[in-house]
């Protein structure tokens, strides 16, 4: 059974800006979806589809089964508190600290208060950012501010993990710790569904390949390690 | 999360918030005295109103007998609350010390002065009625009557008509608030629009969000309103110290203005902001 399903998802922002054209595509539970194109393909779009920030024009989106236009607001926040999203523009509360961040993450997705410290050290220690709990992200440099968006994903420990060019201002030996991290995860039964258009990670071939240009949906190309 | 987000909701709403705190302030100080200067004109008409004075003098022309009828007269009247008649005797022994010794005989008295006749009236309104029965009287017998001048009628109907704009100038402030306070709402939800999405993205019911930002909201007008009441209790008792005859408001012994009071406190404090707020939800 497929985990979410586009049925001829067409969306145009207004006025008639055509950001995706009739798309079918379904991604599969535990699946490792990598999402590439030049800049302005729809990337983006189809990726807030998929987390409803924004509601197809035409078509329809179904999470397991259910068509997201029956999901009332109540069951579209239960379904982003499933989800772990690294945004492109990060979407971090710029005046909290990074401890603040993880921690309103923490809690929106119903972790207990006791164990919210732990994890947030651990996660922290792992991205080598322990020491810097306290700093406000405005604070930040711009490859730690992604380091810290995709830890307040990662932390949550969602079923499924949606990153929008999530390695856009990190160094290379950082990307790579990043793949690798993806992939364990991956074997652990998580879908991950992962936006970019760097021929670095693309060439690690990671997953199934698809390709956007100009909103449609130009390739699928299965590969996988 | 709650002392997170507080925090973050007053960091960067905190132009808007203090705004919001410095108006109700002044505006409930106002607005107190307002009320007070209100109640205190609902008062001074309800009790000076219905004493409405006024004095006829009347030179009987016929009989002394045409002044019982007069007075007959006015009995039937329901708009009459007192009814008084003096003697010109009596009239003259006021003015008699004023008065040469022997001016008068017994008998010129009752010729040059007339009989004075008081009364009140239930209200102002009921003054024109008065007059026009007095025309009545005047039409058909041949007595001499005359409504003397009442200069604080014309004061009460200042009053009154004070007491009428005043009720106008607390609707249109009142109006002013919900305005103001909408205004400001809406100003803080476009300011922290992008923080309100975020929290959305991350999972957050926006009412959670609501739930904060009223919070924010209503705990400082409390303080901020017992403030402003402390001030014009103490501000109150130093005018009550000059005019003694005014009444405190919120007369706590009147059910009606008590429950006027609290329900205004309410409203304005607790149901306005909360209404005005979650109306104000934006989904994402």
């Amino acid at each position: 059974m497929s985990l979410i399903l586009f049925e001829g998802v067409t969306k145009i922002y207004p006025p008639y800006y055509k950001a995706l054209h009739r798309i079918n595509l379904e991604i599969k539970k535990g699946e490792f979806l990598l999402l590439t194109g030049p800049t302005g393909a729809g990337k983006t779009t189809l990726l807030k589809l998929i987390y409803a920030e924004e509601k197809p024009t035409e078509g329809e989106i179904y999470f397991e089964g259910v068509p997201y236009s029956t999901l009332s607001y109540k069951e579209i926040i239960s379904l982003r508190q499933q989800v772990g999203i690294v945004f492109q523009d990060h979407k971090l509360f710029l005046d909290l600290t990074i401890y603040e961040n993880l921690e309103v993450a923490l809690a929106l997705s119903g972790k207990r208060v006791k164990k919210r410290k732990f994890y947030i050290y651990e996660w922290l220690e792992r991205f080598g950012l322990s020491h810097k709990a306290k700093k406000l992200i405005k604070e930040l440099s711009g490859g730690e501010q992604q380091k810290v968006g995709l830890i307040r994903a990662l932390i949550k420990d969602p079923a499924i993990l949606i990153l929008d060019e999530p390695t856009g201002n990190l160094d290379p030996f950082s990307i790579g710790d990043i793949i690798e991290l993806l992939k364990n995860l991956h074997k652990e039964g998580k879908t991950i569904i992962f936006s970019t258009h760097d021929p670095t990670i693309i060439s690690k071939k990671p997953g199934r390949i698809i390709m956007l240009d100009r909103g449609e949906l130009v390739t699928h190309v299965d590969i996988y390690w | 999360m709650w002392i997170s987000i507080g925090k973050l909701e007053l960091k960067k709403g905190f132009i808007y918030y203090f705004l919001l705190y410095l108006f109700f302030f002044f505006w409930s100080i106002f607005t107190l005295f307002s009320l007070f200067l209100y109640e205190n004109l609902v008062w001074l008409n309800q009790n000076y109103f219905k004493k409405v004075g006024v004095s006829i003098i009347l030179y009987p022309q016929e009989n002394i007998k045409s002044v019982e009828d007069i007075q007959s007269f006015f009995k039937k009247f329901n708009y009459i609350t007192k009814l008084e008649v003096y003697h010109p005797k009596k009239l003259f022994q006021e003015f008699e010390k004023d008065l040469p010794k022997g001016f008068l005989e017994e008998n010129e008295i009752e010729e040059i002065f007339p009989y004075l006749i008081k009364v009140n009236l239930i209200s102002i309104e009921a003054l024109t009625k008065f007059k026009k029965d007095i025309e009545i009287l005047k039409s058909i017998t041949k007595n001499k009557l005359e409504i003397l001048p009442e200069p604080n009628i014309k004061n009460l109907m200042f009053l009154k008509y004070i007491h009428f704009l005043l009720t106008i100038f607390l609707m249109l402030w009142t109006l002013f608030y919900f305005i103001f306070f909408i205004f400001l709402n809406r100003g803080l939800n476009n300011h922290l629009k992008t923080q309100t999405e975020i929290f959305q993205l991350l999972g957050g019911h926006i009412l959670k969000l609501k739930l904060i930002r009223v919070l924010i909201i209503i705990i400082p007008l409390l303080f901020l309103w017992t403030f402003s009441f402390i001030f014009y209790y103490l501000f109150a008792q130093n005018i009550f110290y000059f005019f003694p005859f005014l009444k405190f408001f919120p007369d706590l012994n009147n059910l009606h203005e008590l429950l006027f009071f609290i329900t205004y406190f309410l409203f304005l404090i607790v149901v306005y902001p909360i209404f005005v707020n979650f109306l104000s939800c934006k989904k994402l």
